[in-house]
């Protein structure tokens, strides 16, 4: 099982969207995949159609007094299943907070379904927080959706500096998204070198109407409009993530 | 169960919820099972389901098979048998276990029109797909529909929900075509004298029995010819017996000569289908009995042996064969029973409760008086003698067990189970042992060597203990079946006759 975490500071920033588009082309490319919808607006869950309530709330899933197994639904596309956001994911720091180890608990949780699942995104909730946290930890590779806007990347790099200092380091992956390429700062910064220095252009997400219908037809971009320049992007996104991955480990690694 | 050839249900859901149609296939279906259903009868089903160029094995809970594994063979010529090659290691577990020794069979097949549909919530969420599932089988009249529900993870209380408003719509495909095609019991299968009554008259009675009878010597007739597994002449020989008992049992009650003559056709029937009989309990029971007599030095030295018996079993088979493809054993089918009903007025025939009495208490009788002459120095004929007249009290006590309240018969069917079984493993060792007598002839003309002989004779002396076992045995068994005339027990059970 690996873990994509679908992260930013900000909130707005297209970070669902991302989340429910990738795990739907985890699972569309036959990988068994599982979403975890981490954020208390519960948006994920919505765009499934599915009930936001969580048995025994997000606190019983983080005590393990709920197996992740009895909470999981499986949704409309096959090989995706979601575990769906409930108002209670609210109190998940607090809940956190009570539990030894708090920023490994996350990890611990989703033990039980490793070998149910060989891809699980979590959608996180905007913040700097516990929860955060053990979702970095938890991840192999972080997805950062950047709006293509300094105060943007500067954000981003306080991110990058944070886990510079981390001793486990997931592998950041950002890309730019609610691109509007009309606007002359968006075209600039997506012309400029890769902002974080890797020398690798970033996946552009434009902002576009097919992904605000997602909100009307509670889909996935790819189930109602796959040849769209959005669905696209994700395609190419989900290529970038799935390497990173599942890249194979690096000769002499243990 | 009834096959149904209604308009198509209506999909009745809960409040609260809609469908929405998805697509429709169409695929073959065939289902293999025992000839006796021991898969169904255990709740289980396989079928191979051919669906264009895609042929999978499924297996499992009937309804729900939830095993499955692509088929490895051709897909458009589908053996008449499937064994664990076929099946894969997933769907071999679940069914081979419950098959024991007998071969899985094709029972019937069947097309299959699948239309999927998605029943979804409030919110347009699917919770779980409804697959309306229309079969129809060559022989059936109208179709077979069952609405099928598959769940969604995480939405197993909604759809046993719909499941149960859903519930006059669901049968088991397999058991309703079986029964749409009139063999959801194996042809020839159950207890030949269920449906008796006490005041029919006897030869109408014997009459039915035997036609069942001989229903059941055709049905095991393919399978004996294919040799799809050993039952099928088992079965076979033993419906034979019966038969023959039948007839012992009508003596003065159905025509003389055409009962003779039926007689004389079943002895003859029995007589060729013994050589192959016993060279198959032979083929499997000597491996065995070399496992356990044989000291590890000569082990492997049995081979010439079992290659004689392997030859000699091909002979009786090609023989059997040729017996069962005959002009007499289509005759013997066809035409023995139309003569046997009497001509004279049925109320100057006996009641058929009136003949059980009377015919229970003769065979009883035999066995009696035969056991109790039985000791340690008897001659192994006597032996065989008394076993074949508790094989008739046997048969004769379930024929007429119908006619008993409850289940008065089955403790007395069970002390005479436990003697037959004594008998037979004697009778076994006795044939056994000249058989092995008469190979070591037979191999030493051939020149085989001295330790191939001395196998045989290893055999032979294990089996000459295993009978003087049996043989101890005896005078217990037989003690215990008259204490049911000591005890008053055989009184009250003919006296409980109906």
């Amino acid at each position: 099982m690996r873990v994509l975490a679908v992260y930013s500071i900000k909130g707005g920033v297209g970070k669902t969207t991302a989340a429910v588009n990738l795990s739907y082309l985890s699972a569309r490319n036959g990988r068994r995949t599982l979403l975890w919808d981490l954020d208390p607006q519960g948006a994920a869950t919505f765009l499934f159609r599915v009930r936001a309530k969580v048995k025994g709330g997000a606190g019983g899933l983080v005590r393990r007094k709920v197996a992740v197994a009895e909470a999981v639904k499986e949704t409309d596309f096959p090989g995706l299943d979601l575990l769906p956001a409930d108002f209670s994911n609210r109190h998940l720091d607090v809940v956190l907070d009570h539990t030894r180890h708090p920023v490994r608990r996350l990890a611990r949780v989703l033990a039980p379904v490793a070998r149910d699942y060989e891809v699980v995104v979590l959608d996180c909730a905007p913040s700097v927080s516990l929860a955060s946290e053990a979702v970095l930890r938890a991840a192999d590779v972080v997805a950062v959706p950047v709006v293509p806007s300094p105060l943007a990347l500067r954000t981003y790099g306080q991110l990058e500096a944070f886990l510079a200092r981390q001793s486990r380091r997931p592998v950041l992956l950002p890309f730019f998204s609610m691109v509007d390429r009309r606007r002359g700062a968006h075209r600039d910064l997506l012309e400029a070198e890769p902002p974080d220095g890797q020398g690798r252009p970033w996946v552009a997400v434009p902002a576009s109407a097919q992904v605000e219908r997602m909100g009307e037809g509670r889909a996935p971009l790819g189930s109602y409009s796959p040849r769209c320049a959005a669905a696209r992007s994700f395609e190419e996104l989900w290529a970038v993530a799935e390497r990173a991955l599942f890249k194979p480990p690096a000769v002499g690694a243990p | 169960m009834a096959a149904v050839s209604a308009p198509a249900p209506e999909l009745r859901l809960p409040e609260g919820y809609g469908l929405l149609p998805g697509r429709s296939s169409a695929v073959t279906r065939h289902w293999y099972d025992t000839f006796d259903r021991r898969l169904l009868s255990a709740g289980l089903e396989l079928y191979v389901e051919v669906e264009g160029s895609r042929t999978l094995v499924v297996a499992g809970r009937l309804g729900q098979p939830d095993a499955s594994a692509p088929w490895s063979g051709a897909a458009r010529s589908l053996p008449e048998v499937v064994g664990a090659a076929d099946l894969g290691p997933d769907a071999g577990a679940v069914v081979l276990g419950r098959a024991g020794p007998r071969a899985l069979v094709r029972l019937v097949t069947a097309r299959l029109r699948l239309e999927d549909h998605r029943v979804v919530d409030a919110e347009q969420k699917t919770v779980c797909r409804v697959v309306i599932e229309t079969a129809t089988t060559p022989g059936a009249d109208g179709s077979v529909r069952n609405l099928a529900t598959a769940p969604l993870r995480g939405y197993e209380d909604e759809t046993a929900e719909v499941a149960a408003a859903l519930d006059a719509g669901q049968v088991h495909l397999l058991p309703a075509l079986l029964d749409a095609v009139g063999t959801l019991e194996a042809p020839g299968s159950g207890a030949p004298g269920r449906d008796l009554r006490p005041d029919l008259p006897a030869p109408t009675a014997l009459v039915s029995i035997l036609r069942h009878l001989l229903e059941t010597v055709q049905a095991n007739v393919p399978g004996t010819l294919a040799r799809w597994d050993q039952e099928f002449l088992h079965d076979l020989r033993v419906a034979v017996r019966r038969g023959r008992t039948v007839l012992k049992l009508a003596r003065d009650v159905l025509p003389e000569e055409p009962r003779a003559a039926l007689a004389a056709e079943l002895k003859w029937l029995g007589d060729v289908t013994t050589p192959a009989r016993d060279l198959d309990v032979n083929i499997t029971d000597f491996p065995a009995l070399e496992a356990e007599a044989v000291a590890d030095e000569l082990r492997g030295d049995i081979a010439p042996f079992t290659a004689l018996l392997a030859e000699r079993g091909e002979t009786a088979h090609y023989n059997l064969q040729s017996a069962l493809r005959s002009a007499r054993f289509r005759r013997l089918m066809a035409e023995s029973l139309a003569s046997l009903l009497p001509s004279e007025p049925v109320d100057a025939q006996p009641l058929t409760a009136e003949l059980a009495r009377r015919r229970l208490d003769e065979t009883f009788g035999r066995v009696i008086k035969r056991g109790r002459r039985i000791d340690e120095s008897s001659p192994d004929e006597a032996v065989h003698d008394l076993r074949k007249r508790a094989k008739e009290l046997r048969y004769t006590l379930e024929f007429f067990s119908g006619l008993l309240p409850g289940d008065q018969a089955g403790p007395l069917v069970k002390d005479l189970k436990g003697l037959q079984d004594v008998l037979g493993d004697f009778n076994d060792t006795v044939v056994q042992r000249a058989l092995l007598l008469e190979a070591a002839d037979a191999l030493a003309a051939e020149g085989a060597s001295a330790r191939t002989i001395v196998v045989l004779g290893e055999m032979r002396r294990e089996l000459a203990r295993s009978g003087q076992k049996a043989r101890g045995q005896l005078k217990e068994r037989s003690a215990q079946l008259r204490r049911w005339r000591t005890e008053g027990r055989w009184d009250r059970l003919v006296g409980s006759l109906r």
